[in-house]
């Protein structure tokens, strides 16, 4: 098992009152796993995502990520867990607009220690891999939308993560676009990378091999 | 890591160039007018540090009648030395009263010229300071009786590049003309307070005899006299002992009953910064100034750094995003601290390299405001300094950015929702009043000091300060020649009246002496300070004459009579209207003496503003031993032709003797030169302060519309007006203002009266001067803040409304 939650609330306080942005959810993940996350607007999807990328904090429960207590664990310790092996994709990419792609890609690596020939490996493959070996020293702003994510998708695989998180990773493209995301995905769940996407897309849900639907914060 | 944050730090920059223009041209300019006034505040630390052992060396001082004096008299050097054996050496430096310049001559080459700083010096001179010689042996050069000591500059005038040792020249002054052997050449590279260019032997055989002949411990208090202790001895011990030594030499030769006086002891290495008392050989310098400067130095810089908080504050919704990436990818805070933080290092040295090159163009124009001769690396330590400042800057300038940007919560910052936090608006606005509390405050004291300045050239002083031309007469051909001279100057119709004198207004009065009234004890004396003079002393220089009559043409019918000001009556008991006629006393060698007052004139200021009117008089000279010619120029005169018209008669009378001028209210003025100075160094820093706050404040204020373009897009779509958009938006940044003119008031107030105590006479600080300074600052904001927001308000709403 890669994580597991157990009764896990979050809320915020509002005119003296507790608003549940997440209710008693309880869910576990398995290696290899593909989720969709699925819900209105406003249902806690993101929310929740976050809280699984330990971005944000919960209030009640327990969550466990490959058998650490994160809810016991220090701001530090959970920062190298996620950082070790979770990677993350945005809706709007969230590349530095002052780097380019090749230095992009490269800046995980920065923060983990790597060396500097195994850090233009480690890009070398990836650029290859995403077939944007062209586009290494362009700026974010002079690529299309679709090839924006492919490179915050590069980005996120990087650093070998076993979970990727995604959140509405084709909610700003085409159609088209969409389904070669949604193909990459699908590709890299064959390679055994679990993934976690959040979805208003019934289509890209079929892409997944279990769906989680929220409603107001609850599972139901 | 490294090479990514360089990347990062320098794309930034390009981006957004007018951000990192302010940012970097601020804080050069900052950095700037630091290393200027370092530079300044280096210069005058350094004076008479270099001697060897300066910390045991001191100069002999006394206090009588409430002031300090710099000098004591001849025998004091040699009497100390033998009664107390923690003395090591004692040397004694007289300045010729009344004698700004002495003649030198090279009879060989037939070269000649007057030199300022010329002092008579004991043997032991040169063993107590330390002078780099050239040429000779410091040890021995004024060891025989005519020798002399010059500096490389007067050598090479003399001599041109030779070694001039053993060489005589020959030296007038007004009383001899006298050969000298040179026995050593100094370099002047070291400051001290002695600025001497010339040293001549004590003994010699123009004033050797009468130095000679000075065995009086209390009159004639004319030597400055410094001592060196030995190793190990305190000088607050010796100093306690000084009570009983005037008690057993001094106070049997005073001759004024109930006249008290005091010796002590100042240390050579703080005379120059902290001594400032009578008979100082040359003006001094000023604890005062440095403060003054090093408070300029701080606030530009503080003022530079806060533009680059502000800005880059300002600017954290831009680089929010990529905390949050690099926060999510990773990164610790401490590591954004350090890029950050690095960023700032990197734009300091960036405004570093731009600071030197001001330096270097800004030096020249900044030595003539100070009147000094600095050069940027004449200290190599001068480096440390520089790098100093600039990781001071960077430190201070990113330290709170750092620690404000990293410390954004990653998932609030990708959301895109960060928006600027309560308290950092307010430490933002909190430095922005700041900034303007420090220029206003400068403006302020700016104006202030202009209004003391200007009312110090125009305030009326008593007496013709303007068209008086003064010739010196400093050798023994001219002083013979003054009838000559005054009945040839007098036919030339440009010039209204002529006359000589000891001295004239506006230089220290050398003459002084108690009087006393008749009916009255010699306790009931009044300190007088006067002047010596030629006929139509009076007339020439304008002072008003009240009651009585001015001196005669014959010299001897008026010796015993003496002119006084309306002061100097009222204090010694006599009416003015009648007090011609009555007699003064004064006591000498035990034997009472006395003049008789013919004639009274009106108080005027005979000395700076800085002083008041003190007891005044003038006596009748029944020589021809006058210092200086002043003669009185009609109204519109053409001067260049007058001067030269006098050059030609002074030529044909004293063909021996080069002709020099002066103007007497320049040099009047010249009292007043500290003073200019300073107020030249704070108008321009001003401006500098007032520039970079206001680039801040452009900043800030294009930020401010920027983040608020969507609200004025909404307010104009439902009907707002573009003025009524551009007052709401010139609101917010005139309330800082304003609030800074507030706190700026009472402490522009406070440093003003402050400085203004330097004045016996000086301005009211009226509220006029807050009011139109209130008026500058606002209207400085107004144009800065109202052309970005105009900009704003006229812009089509539609765009900055589809932005989102």
């Amino acid at each position: 098992m890669l994580l597991k939650l157990n009764n896990l609330s979050k809320w915020v306080q509002s005119g003296g009152q507790k608003v549940f942005l997440l209710k008693d959810i309880s869910f576990w993940v398995n290696e290899g796993d593909f989720i969709s996350i699925m819900g209105p607007s406003g249902s806690g999807k993101s929310t929740l995502l976050n809280v699984i990328g330990m971005l944000d904090d919960f209030n009640e429960g327990e969550y466990a990520f490959l058998d650490e207590r994160v809810h016991n664990l220090k701001e530090k310790h959970r920062a190298n867990l996620y950082k070790q092996y979770i990677g993350f994709v945005f809706q709007s990419y969230h590349l530095i607009d002052e780097l380019t792609v090749k230095e992009n890609l490269e800046m995980p690596l920065l923060y983990k220690k790597h060396g500097s020939s195994e850090r233009k490996a480690l890009v070398a493959d990836m650029l290859d891999r995403f077939n944007i070996v062209g586009k290494k020293d362009l700026f974010p702003a002079q690529l299309s939308g679709g090839q924006q994510q492919l490179v915050g998708i590069a980005r996120a695989l990087i650093a070998n993560p076993k979970l990727i998180l995604a959140d509405e990773p084709t909610g700003n493209l085409n159609s088209k676009q969409g389904e070669e995301i949604m193909d990459i995905f699908t590709q890299l769940n064959k390679e055994g990378v679990t993934i976690i996407q959040v979805t208003h897309s019934e289509k890209n849900m079929t892409y997944g091999s279990r769906v989680i639907n929220l409603l107001d914060g609850s599972i139901v | 890591m490294f090479k990514n944050y360089i990347i990062i730090t320098w794309r930034n920059l390009l981006k957004n160039k007018l951000f990192s223009f302010i940012n970097i041209f601020g804080l050069s300019m900052g950095l700037a007018t630091c290393l200027l006034l370092t530079l300044y505040i280096m210069d005058e630390m350094r004076y008479d540090k270099h001697h060897v052992n300066s910390d045991r060396i001191y100069r002999v001082a006394m206090e009588a009648l409430d002031d300090q004096i710099a000098t004591v008299s001849a025998p004091m050097g040699q009497g100390l030395k033998d009664n107390y054996p923690e003395i090591e050496e004692a040397a004694r430096m007289l300045k010729f009263p009344n004698i700004d310049k002495f003649l030198l001559k090279n009879n060989n080459e037939n070269k000649q010229f007057y030199v300022n700083h010329t002092y008579y010096a004991d043997s032991t001179f040169f063993k107590i300071l330390t002078y780099d010689f050239t040429y000779g042996d410091s040890q021995t050069a004024l060891s025989q009786p005519n020798t002399i000591v010059l500096s490389e500059e007067v050598s090479k005038k003399l001599f041109g590049d030779i070694n001039p040792i053993n060489k005589v020249i020959e030296i007038e002054i007004p009383y001899a003309k006298n050969k000298y052997t040179v026995k050593g050449v100094f370099k002047n590279k070291y400051r001290s307070h002695i600025n001497g260019n010339v040293f001549l032997s004590m003994k010699n055989s123009d004033m050797g005899q009468w130095i000679d002949q000075q065995k009086n411990w209390s009159t004639n208090n004319l030597f400055h006299t410094y001592i060196k202790l030995k190793q190990g001895s305190n000088a607050a011990q010796l100093e306690a002992k000084f009570p009983e030594f005037v008690e057993k030499f001094i106070a049997p030769d005073i001759s004024t009953p109930g006249l008290e006086k005091k010796l002590f002891l100042q240390p050579l290495e703080s005379i120059y910064l902290t001594s400032d008392i009578q008979w100082e050989i040359s003006k001094n310098g000023s604890m005062t100034y440095i403060y003054i400067f090093s408070a300029i130095a701080l606030f530009l810089l503080l003022i530079a750094c806060i533009n680059f908080m502000n800005l880059s504050t300002a600017r954290s919704e831009k680089r929010a995003k990529e905390v949050g990436m690099r926060k999510v990818l990773g990164a610790k805070r401490e590591m954004l601290i350090i890029q950050f933080l690095g960023e700032s290092m990197v734009l300091c040295m960036l405004s570093l390299a731009i600071a030197i090159a001001l330096v270097f163009i800004l030096l020249p124009t900044f030595n003539t405001f100070v009147d000094k001769d600095l050069t940027l690396l004449e200290y190599p330590n001068i480096i440390f300094w520089i790098l100093g400042f600039a990781l001071l800057t960077g430190l201070l300038s990113g330290l709170y950015p750092a620690f404000y940007l990293s410390s954004f919560a990653p998932i609030t910052t990708l959301k895109g929702k960060l928006m600027n936090t309560f308290s950092a608006t307010v430490v933002r606005k909190g430095l922005v009043v700041f900034q303007f509390t420090v220029s206003a405050a400068l403006i302020l004291v700016a104006g202030m000091i202009w209004q003391q300045m200007e009312f110090l050239q125009n305030k009326d002083l008593g007496f013709k300060k303007e068209q008086q031309i003064v010739l010196p007469l400093r050798s023994a051909e001219v002083e013979g020649k003054y009838e000559t001279l005054k009945t040839e100057l007098l036919k030339n119709p440009n010039i209204v009246s002529a006359t000589a004198g000891d001295t004239y207004p506006g230089f220290e009065m050398l003459s002084d002496n108690s009087f006393y009234a008749e009916d009255k004890t010699p306790e009931e004396h009044v300190w007088t300070h006067f002047a010596r003079s030629q006929e139509d002393y009076i007339k020439t220089l304008g002072y008003t004459l009240l009651y009585g009559r001015t001196f005669s043409k014959n010299k001897h019918k008026d010796s015993l009579g003496i002119i006084l000001n309306e002061m100097a009556v009222k204090n010694l008991g006599y009416a003015p209207e009648k007090a011609v006629g009555r007699k003064i006393y004064y006591e000498w060698d035990k034997e009472k003496f006395h003049l008789e007052i013919i004639g009274v004139i009106k108080d005027f200021n005979y000395k700076s503003l800085h002083e008041p009117i003190t007891p005044y008089g003038v006596l009748r000279l029944n020589n021809n031993q006058a210092n200086y010619f002043i003669a009185n120029i009609r109204d519109g005169a053409d001067y260049q032709k007058t001067i030269a018209d006098i050059k030609t008669i002074w030529q044909k009378i004293n063909p021996e003797s080069p002709f020099e001028y002066s103007f007497l209210d320049q040099d009047f003025d010249s009292n007043y030169i500290a003073e200019k100075q300073t107020s030249k160094v704070v108008f321009s820093f001003m401006f500098v302060a007032i520039f970079i706050a206001c680039i801040g404040l452009f900043g800030l204020a294009s930020f401010s519309t920027e983040q608020r373009k969507k609200e004025v897009g909404i307010r104009r779509v439902l009907g707002a007006s573009v003025l009524g958009i551009t007052s709401m938006h010139i609101k917010d940044f005139l309330k800082l203002v304003l609030l800074a003119m507030v706190l700026a008031s009472p402490l522009a107030y406070y440093l003003g009266y402050k400085w203004l105590e330097n004045f016996a006479y000086k301005i009211e600080i009226s509220w006029w001067l807050f009011a139109s300074s209130a008026g500058v600052a606002i209207f400085i904001a107004c144009i800065t803040v109202g052309s970005q927001v105009i900009k704003a308000a006229l812009a089509n709403p539609v765009n900055s409304l589809r932005t989102e």
